[in-house]
Order: C-alpha cells, then structure tokens, then sequence
C-alpha cells in the first residue's frame, strides 16, 4: 500500500495506538498490587516521622520501620463525637475512598471549611504512641488543598497533645522547585515544639509570615517566601484538622483519660 | 559510520548536551543529589532504546503525514510505562523526581533521535545510538549530580564525604549548589572545557561585535 495514502495514515495511527494503550493498561494492572503495598509502607514511614520515631522517611529500611511501626496503636476515631470506634479492621481503613462515598463523609458548610475539602469522612485513623492511651502523644492524619494539589500528610502532637512532635507530608503536586519547598527538612523541622491551643484551649497555631501583631513565635511557624500560598493553606488545613470540627473532641476526651489517675 | 562510532561519539564529540544543548531542563532539575541523577539516567536511557528500537522496527511503514504523533505517543507510552514501574517499586524516589520523568515525553532527545537517526537507519543501528545518546546524557547528569551533592550536601550517593560544619567537621555546604540554577554554572563550565579541548565544536559567533567603521558608513 502507498505510504502516503490516507487510509495508510489512519490504519498507522490507530494500530499503533491501539499496541501502546494496550501496553500502558498492561503495565498498570500488572503493577496494582505491588503498589497498594509499597504505598502502605511508606505512609507508615511518615507516620513515625510525625510521631517523632524516625528522623526522616528514608532512615530505615522497610523492616525497621514495620518493627517501629507496630509500636503504635492504631484507632478509628468518629470525629463528631471523639469516641475511638471498635473496629477490628481499623488499620485497613481508607478514609480517602470513604471521604467520597456519601454513605461515609459529611458534607463540611463553605464558612468552615477552611481545608477547602468540601466533604470529610466521618471517621478517621489517628495512631496512639506508646503507652496507648494518650500520655504518650498521638499522631493525626491531615489534608487539605494546598495552591494546585491537595496534600495529604501527618501532624504529631507529645504528651501534652498540645505541642507539636513532627509533621511529614507524603503525597502532594505544588509547583516543583517552588511550592514543594515546604518539604524541606529544615522548614518541617521548625515545626518542633510549637504549641497548637493557647492557655484557654483555644486554637492559636497558625503558618504565616512574621508581623506586628501576629501570633505570637510559640504558635507560629514562619510561612517560606515564595511558597506563601501552600505554607498558608498548610496551616489553615491543620487548624481544620486539629480544631473543634475534626479531632478536637477526640483530643479533648484524651486529655481527660490522660488527666484521671 | 561504524558501530563502534555510533555508540561511542555521542559521550564526547556529539554529546547531546555539551554539543546540541538537549536534555537542559531535566539536567538542572534533577542533578542535586548523585541517586536521582542516576535514576534519571536510567529511564531516560531505557525510554530512548525502547522508542529507537520501535520507531526503526516502523520507519519504512510510517507516512509521513502522520510520523511525528505516532512518535510522540510510541514514547509518551514508553514515559508512561517507567514511571509506573518507578511509582510501584521506588515510589520515594518517584516522588523526588516529581514530574521530570513525565516530562521525558518532551525531552528533545528522545524525539532527535527517533527523527535524525531512528528513521533513517537499521534496528541495530538505532539501538547503539540510543544506548549511546541515553550514555552521553547520563555522563554529564552524573558529573553534575557530583559536584552538586559533593559541594552542597557534602556527601555523594548518600554517603557523607565531607564532615559538616554543623557535625563537628570543617566543610561548609554550599547553598547554591542545592538550586537548580547552579547546575547552569557547572554545565557551562564543562561545555567550556570540552570545546577548549575540541575546537570543532565551538559555533561560530551569531553577532559581530559592532566596531566603529561599520557605524559611521
């Protein structure tokens, strides 16, 4: 046939399309369960960064970090009420398919949503360091829309469930180069110590940049120039997450556990 | 040209960076640390033999019409194909290459070399040249990926070199180094070497500089 025919050029295009979807589709079923694999264990690698067990996410190997992993308790938390849910399956949760399935999320109301998620899932997974029951801290799953992507991550908070352990985020898309410098260790780093609630319990931790005014260097984590969208919105998604619509009547029974002899 | 030409002249004489100013944009972005230079390295070397191979298996039944999407969507195919096995098996390591292994797709590499010698040469042929081109890129990205990772983290592969200041040691990393702008410093520094030693690839001058006869006439 003439190279140049036009019925030549379509039988190419679509052959050659047709070979490489089926190529591309055969990767990716093939490579499925190898992936929800490795996708656990590296969000068990963030969770011990967060709780404060591991100084980065590459510092073990995936042995270690299941070891160190199993030292925590994972809980199924109903957000509404704070009460910790009997499940036994609980650490095979998977709030994000539940945050879009109507029967397992709430729909959050526009003027309090200030992780810009539009629906949460009613429960979420929080993990208890040792020894379980609250006086050892807690480690929280958090995320929210950051200036392109929403990014998903954990915030750890000590003993006191006041200050902060450690934070990690694991998933994200902000600019390369740009946005995605909030992954820096050194910026993640200066999140140690800072306190979340003020003296009357209420939320005072904040991401922004420093000035007259603002809240004070013990609530504060200096927003990065030039990523000052995604630093803000990090810190307004913690504020929703750690605030009174989502764990804050889970860490409130908590200290009260805590607080009983 | 003999095989062992087509393999071997592109690591030096025809380099696809230092020579054509291909492969830049990946070349900034992902040479801060040796490990993702490497991993760079490999799936653009992999994405290229695959596209070289297919593209020459092709090439006599391509219309012209149609030959660049066929040869876009043979190596988007191929793109895509490495960065799933990347996100399955080394999801760290995908997530510090970001998007650059999706960009592979627009690497001007990939697509010279399906036009300028896939199209007009035998499978074998173009396999060498592939393997030669994705070598070439990988010397300049790993030489770079050094410097970067030696003078700015003061370690290589990982593995500390140079004591740090802030551990008790005398080395001072150098910020700069960590910025995609200062891989621009160190590829220049390199083209400037290899076109002192090899005159035939200095381009002659785009502009004369004006002199003051040529004003007045």
């Amino acid at each position: 046939m003439n190279n140049d025919s036009p019925l030549k050029a379509a039988l190419v295009a679509v052959g050659v399309a047709f070979v490489c979807s089926v190529m591309v589709s055969t990767t990716r079923v093939l490579l499925v369960p190898s992936d929800a694999g490795a996708v656990d264990i590296a969000k068990a690698r963030h969770v011990l960064v967060a709780g404060g067990l591991s100084p980065s996410a590459g510092s073990y190997d995936d042995n270690e970090v299941l070891v160190r992993f199993r030292e925590l308790r994972p809980v199924l938390v109903d957000l509404e009420t704070g009460i910790e849910v009997d499940a036994p399956d609980a650490a095979s949760y998977d709030q994000r398919a539940a945050a879009i399935d109507p029967e397992q999320s709430v729909a959050i109301p526009k003027d309090r949503d200030l992780a810009q998620l539009g629906r949460r899932a009613k429960y979420a997974l929080a993990y208890l360091l040792p020894p379980h029951n609250g006086s050892g801290g807690v480690v929280l799953p958090v995320h929210g829309k950051g200036m392109w992507s929403t990014i998903y991550g954990y915030v750890g908070l000590g003993p006191d469930l006041n200050t902060i352990h450690g934070v990690s985020f694991y998933e994200q898309a902000e600019t390369p180069g740009v946005g995605d410098r909030f992954l820096e260790p050194t910026w993640l780093a200066s999140w140690r110590g800072k306190s979340i609630y003020g003296e009357d319990g209420t939320l005072r931790f904040e991401v922004a940049l420093p000035q007259a005014g603002g809240s004070p260097a013990g609530h504060r984590v200096d927003a990065i120039s030039g990523a000052t969208v995604t630093s803000e919105r990090i810190g307004a998604m913690i504020g929703y997450w750690l605030g009174p619509d989502c764990f804050g009547p889970y860490l409130e029974r908590l200290r009260d556990r805590g607080s009983r002899p | 040209m003999r095989k062992r030409d087509i393999l071997l002249r592109p690591l030096v004489d025809e380099n696809p960076i230092t020579l054509q100013i291909l492969g830049i944009c990946s070349a900034l972005a992902i040479s801060n640390t040796v490990l993702t230079a490497l991993t760079m390295s490999a799936a653009l070397t992999s994405v290229l033999v695959f596209s070289n191979l297919t593209i020459s298996l092709l090439r006599r039944q391509l219309p012209s019409s149609v030959r660049l999407i066929v040869q876009v969507t043979i190596v988007a195919s191929a793109v895509i194909i490495v960065d799933e096995i990347l996100r399955a098996y080394a999801p760290e390591m995908s997530r510090a290459l970001t998007v650059y292994v999706g960009l592979i797709i627009t690497n001007c590499i990939v697509l010279g070399r399906a036009e300028a010698f896939a199209m007009s040469h035998r499978v074998g042929e173009s396999i060498l040249d592939a393997i030669g081109n994705g070598l070439g890129y990988s010397a300049i990205l790993v030489a770079v990926a050094v410097v970067r990772e030696l003078l700015g983290a003061g370690s290589l592969l990982g593995i500390p070199i140079l004591p740090l200041a802030g551990a008790g040691g005398w080395f001072r990393p150098v910020a700069l180094m960590l910025v995609p702008a200062s891989a621009f410093f160190i590829i220049a520094l390199i083209i400037w070497a290899v076109r002192s030693r090899r005159k035939q690839q200095v381009e002659a001058a785009d502009f004369r500089p004006c002199d003051l006869q040529e004003r007045t006439r």
